[in-house]
């Protein structure tokens, strides 16, 4: 199922895609799984999209959503996007269908995703590139990273549990900030001059936090609550103050 | 011509309501006035009554030399609605303009590759959820006694986010930009926020402004430039 985007287009096409498709009264394309959907949805265009259903994903070898275009925002409107429960298919993916989560590949920028569950992918949950946003999402049980996108990002106020890989990965210059990640191989690994605060970040088989990159990062982390991980707290980066780390002040 | 969006009383049945909100200027259901771009769109899009709007397509302007949305009232709202204002990467045109207006606010998109400024306010101004990307002055510009929140500013030929005095710029990150990340005046509040890789300061900010929380990473000229800590700041991995 191709979404046409809203606007700029010329009339008949788009009475057209407003015969094929649904568009909400306020212009945002609606995507909707119905029996003839082939998986991956593809957004190729700019512009707004929001979920008007569950997706249902039986293969375990395509993406659920694929984006291939910049400057898209994606409303999962509290819907669910639901896999197969292993494969090799990603929950919302920019880069290329069902392949392994690599984010510093992906050319695709300024995608927004927010409010909704990815769960059960055999691959990551979401895999964006550069300027992401992704707030209010639970990515939960998916076969890669729960989050994994690159630089200059911002993941606000999310749910990352049980994903096989990391909960929440991302380049350079991220703000991470109010999440949970628990019970993940890692809980949050991130690069240079990241800013994570006020995390909850527990019972992950290896580290909780992981500040990567040159030495030093120039990472700050604040007010997280690091519980039980595996191995330690927080690798790398520096404490504002305010952590506590199996009840300790860190 | 210019295009002017005011919120005309238009009453359309549902159906026809969905057409013309992706043609014509129209009330959406909620009474927001919806801005939507079509083939006869000539900019800037003027914005001339106070009120709450909508956009409902993604915004190009047909020049490098003109605003996509200029606001020529105080007290307006325009929501984004996810869609993208997007320049043609040079010239002069701003995204938004309601620089001699006061409050005004800007929420929930992204404004990008615009010539000059990505968004421009005046003071009391809102400007929350943006994302300002590669535009060729100051991603986001708002003046006296304005909010900043939760926006990303990043890659612009200018500082990222610029306020005027007693403004509160929280939750932003404004990375990579060729000015300063976040620039303010007298007696802000700036907490919250990630600014590194910038080519001046990650904060640079006029006397009695408040820093908290920030965490600035690599900046050419230093993390910050006058202001007071309020503790629990990082600079290059040092607190202060």
């Amino acid at each position: 199922m191709r979404i046409r985007p809203v606007g700029y287009i010329a009339i008949t096409p788009l009475l057209f895609s407003l015969a094929s498709f649904a568009f909400a009264v306020d212009g945002i394309a609606l995507i909707r799984q119905t029996p003839t959907t082939v998986f991956p949805v593809v957004i190729s265009a700019p512009g707004s999209y929001r979920l008007a259903s569950n997706l249902r994903v039986a293969s375990t070898s395509v993406d659920a959503i694929d984006i291939r275009a910049n400057n898209v925002t994606l409303d999962l409107n509290g819907f669910s996007i639901i896999g197969p429960h292993s494969g090799t298919g990603n929950g919302i993916n920019a880069g290329v269908n069902a392949s392994s989560c690599y984010p510093p590949n992906v050319t695709v920028t300024n995608v927004t995703v927010t409010n909704g569950v990815v769960t059960a992918m055999g691959g990551s949950g979401i895999c964006l590139g550069s300027y992401a946003h992704v707030e209010g999402v639970r990515a939960l049980g998916n076969g890669g990273s729960g989050i994994d996108v690159n630089s200059f990002a911002r993941i606000i106020g999310n749910v990352c549990n049980k994903n096989l890989a990391t909960g929440i990965a991302c380049g350079r210059d991220c703000v991470i900030s109010g999440n949970t990640t628990n019970s993940n191989f890692e809980g949050i690994v991130t690069s240079d001059n990241a800013a994570v605060l006020g995390n909850a970040v527990s019972l992950n088989s290896d580290d909780g936090l992981i500040l990567l990159g040159t030495v030093p990062t120039y990472s700050g982390f604040g007010k997280n609550v690091m519980e039980n991980n595996s191995v330690v707290c927080a690798d790398g980066g520096t404490s504002i103050g305010d952590n506590v780390c199996n009840g300790r002040t860190l | 011509m210019t295009r002017v969006v005011t919120k005309s009383v238009q009453r359309l049945p549902l159906v026809a309501t969905a057409l013309a909100a992706l043609v014509t200027p129209a009330l959406a259901l909620d009474g927001q006035g919806t801005i939507a771009q079509t083939s006869t769109t000539v900019f800037p899009i003027r914005i001339t009554a106070a009120g709450s709007y909508v956009v409902t397509t993604n915004i190009v302007p047909a020049s490098t030399t003109v605003d996509a949305i200029d606001v020529n009232a105080n007290n307006v709202s325009i929501n984004l609605n996810g869609f993208s204002i997007i320049g043609r990467g040079s010239g002069s045109g701003v995204g938004i303009n309601g620089a001699s207006h006061a409050s005004i606010s800007v929420t929930n998109g992204t404004v990008t590759s615009m010539g000059s400024r990505g968004v421009l306010l005046g003071n009391n101004a809102l400007v929350k959820g943006v994302n300002a990307i590669s535009n060729g002055s100051d991603g986001i510009a708002a003046g006296n006694n304005s909010e900043v929140d939760n926006c990303g500013a990043s890659s612009n030929a200018g500082a990222g986010i610029v306020c005027g005095n007693d403004c509160l710029i929280q939750d932003n990150a404004a990375d990579a930009n060729s000015v300063d990340g976040m620039y303010t005046g007298t007696g802000g509040t700036v907490i919250r926020n990630a600014a590194s890789d910038n080519t001046f300061y990650g904060i640079h900010s006029g006397i009695n402004a408040g820093l908290g929380k920030n965490v600035l990473g690599n900046n050419g000229l230093g993390c910050f430039d006058f202001g007071t800590s309020m503790g629990d700041n990082v600079c290059k991995g040092s607190r202060f």
